[in-house]
């Protein structure tokens, strides 16, 4: 039986990297679309130049130590209330005192505002603060008279470790996603047989059903791993290249220890394997490709609702990585992070391995029913 | 070679019910024989042969090519068959070379024999011009050799045709009644189905002729002239039907419809 699986196997891999548009489509999608986008979206403020942009700043307080405060701070324009003719720029802050408060008005939505408004009230801030040391030595106060103690969190996290969080929370996520998304858009190795009417041929031959379903499902997982790991090489390339999903990623320390390839690969594998008899099932069933579309498209909300939770920073108990999809999801935010116990990694690739084998027990079945076999 | 005993099939249908397909089907094809199952659309003929051809099971009786039940040794049936259908595609992106090393391979033939094989086919069936092209753009006659050198690849002894002319020009048409002339004429007992009288009248050794899932008659033309005294095979079907129909209207019990 091994020798036809590998034949049935064989054959699919060959005429699925004859397939043109599939093949093109995934070259296109992993390695200029995908990348692309995830470039332009991260860097969509950098692109449009807003940050060098100066922000003006009108100001109606007499007094020139505002004025003074306000020059430290890098590409802003001032102006008082005697060059109101001057012609102001959107965005713009207007600064004013109603008593002894200092109110700065602006646009709040403004990224370019928000980032400046930091910095005003920053020197605002270190000018109070000046001013009470002033005061208080006057007096002849101690200077922690008003603040006896402060609270600072030093964070102890390494750079790897950092880049490690990012990489566990949104590496997960999009893994899994792409991995059932291409395993979905090799379908036709399932349903394809049927539809093209190859399928009687292939009944009648010595192969046994088994081999045939076998064969098949490792062919759509050999295509979905394939696929998936070439659209995160393409994405990777071009983080490498000055693309970046988002600026504070950019320095994402990207190397992982043979310990953690190993985890990721037993967990990808093992996913891989139960997606694709989903795939394999469903396609049997179907008569088409368009009814199996019908039949996969919500296997792909399922799984953005499941693989969602990887982005979540709560811990789940153990029981939670028997559920599949969220237990991989799960287990490779914790290889990421460098925090996977084995049990964690043997219940979603235990729960995978017995679905897998589930499904191809029912593909068997149905490749046995004359029903689903020669429905019309 | 093949032995027919009282063959039943009912298909059950959500929206129909159950559906009798055949009953009591009955039959014996002689080795090196070309037996014709002749009847119209929805008679029950291709039922029969996917029932041969170990594809769907039959409710009652059963059916043996050489000693092999096809309900009981379906891996035996399958080494001794190859199957043709009117419906039957070919893989696209495929050439018949390699369709053809695929096909021997999953029925456990060596590659030296498949070679041996592939050649006599290619030269049997004029491919040789197009044997390394993909069938994606060849025509319906092209692919129809496709499928038949499919069949033939593994070298069975029966081979079963299911209306292998359904949807050709005339010109092909006739070019595969020639090529299964050519395969009796090498030791194959072929089975093959019809509704065309005149590929029956010029091929089959002997006629079963089947109608609402009931063989009606069977024997040699001869014998079928003999029996209705009718001279030509077009008269002879229809006295044969007319005189089906006429009975199943008296008992007012129609055939291949809900039981």
């Amino acid at each position: 039986m091994q020798s036809k699986t590998i034949l049935v196997f064989s054959r699919e891999i060959k005429v699925m990297f004859r397939d043109r548009r599939l093949i093109v489509g995934v070259l296109l999608v992993s390695l200029v679309l995908m990348p692309f986008l995830m470039g332009f979206i991260g860097n969509i403020d950098r692109m449009l130049g807003s940050d060098d942009t100066p922000v003006d700043v009108l100001v109606f307080v007499e007094d020139d130590r505002v004025f003074a405060l306000l020059q430290k701070i890098e590409n802003v324009r001032i102006f008082g209330s005697d060059d109101l003719m001057h012609d102001l720029k959107d965005p713009y802050f207007t600064i004013t005192k109603d008593e002894n408060i200092f109110k700065i008005h602006g646009d709040g939505t403004d990224p370019r505002l928000s980032r400046v408004l930091q910095e005003i009230r920053q020197e605002f801030e270190s000018w109070k603060e000046t001013l009470v040391l002033e005061r208080l030595a006057q007096a002849g106060l101690p200077k922690d008279a008003l603040s006896p103690f402060a609270v600072e969190f030093v964070d102890m996290a390494d750079e790897g470790k950092e880049s490690a969080l990012v990489l566990g929370l949104l590496v997960p996520y999009l893994v899994i996603i792409l991995l059932v998304a291409n395993s979905i858009r090799a379908i036709y190795v399932a349903v394809g047989e049927k539809q093209d009417n190859t399928l009687a041929s292939l009944l009648v031959s010595s192969a046994p059903r088994r081999a045939i379903v076998l064969g098949k499902s490792f062919a759509i997982m050999t295509f979905s791993i394939l696929s998936s790991v070439l659209l995160i090489t393409g994405m990777v390339l071009f983080a490498n290249l000055g693309f970046s999903i988002d600026s504070s990623v950019s320095d994402i320390n990207f190397s992982l220890s043979i310990g953690q390839i190993i985890e990721l690969l037993i967990n990808i594998i093992s996913v891989s394997l139960f997606v694709s008899s989903i795939i394999m099932f469903l396609g049997t069933y179907a008569r088409n490709s368009r009814e199996a579309g019908i039949y996969t498209s919500p296997l792909i909300y399922i799984t953005i609702i499941l693989a969602v939770f990887s982005i979540s920073r709560s811990t789940f108990s153990t029981k939670v990585y028997l559920v599949p999809i969220l237990g991989n999801v799960l287990a490779m935010k914790d290889s990421f992070l460098n925090s996977l116990s084995w049990l964690n990694l043997l219940l979603p690739v235990a729960s995978n391995l017995l679905l897998f084998s589930l499904l191809l027990w029912g593909s068997v079945k149905l490749y046995n029913k004359e029903s689903v076999l020669f429905r019309s | 070679m093949i032995r027919v005993d009282n063959l039943g099939k009912i298909f059950k249908d959500k929206k129909r019910g159950e559906v009798l397909a055949l009953q009591d089907v009955s039959f014996r094809v002689k080795e090196g024989e070309i037996f014709a199952l002749l009847g119209p659309n929805g008679a029950g003929k291709t039922t029969t042969l996917r029932i041969l051809s170990t594809l769907i099971r039959p409710t009652s009786g059963d059916a043996y090519i050489s000693q092999f039940s096809v309900q009981k040794h379906k891996e035996d049936v399958r080494k001794l068959i190859g199957v043709v259908s009117y419906e039957t595609g070919v893989y696209e992106r495929m050439t018949p070379v390699e369709i053809g090393y695929y096909f021997g391979r999953l029925n456990d033939i060596d590659d030296a024999e498949i070679g041996k094989n592939l050649e006599y086919i290619f030269h049997l069936l004029r491919m040789r011009d197009f044997v390394d092209q993909r069938t994606e753009t060849f025509s319906s006659g092209m692919k129809q050799k496709t499928v038949i050198m499919r069949a033939l690849v593994t070298n069975p002894q029966v081979l079963i045709f299911d209306e292998p002319t359904s949807g050709l020009d005339l010109l092909t048409a006739k070019n595969v009644m020639d090529y299964i002339r050519l395969l009796r004429e090498n030791g194959k007992t072929i089975l093959f189905s019809t509704h065309i009288l005149w590929e029956a009248e010029k091929l089959a050794d002997r006629i079963g002729i089947i109608h609402k899932g009931d063989l009606v008659e069977n024997g040699s033309l001869e014998v079928l002239r003999q029996k209705t005294g009718k001279r030509d095979l077009e008269e002879i079907f229809f006295s044969i039907v007319g005189a089906k129909n006429d009975l199943l209207l008296a008992t007012e019990a129609p055939r291949s419809q809900r039981v």
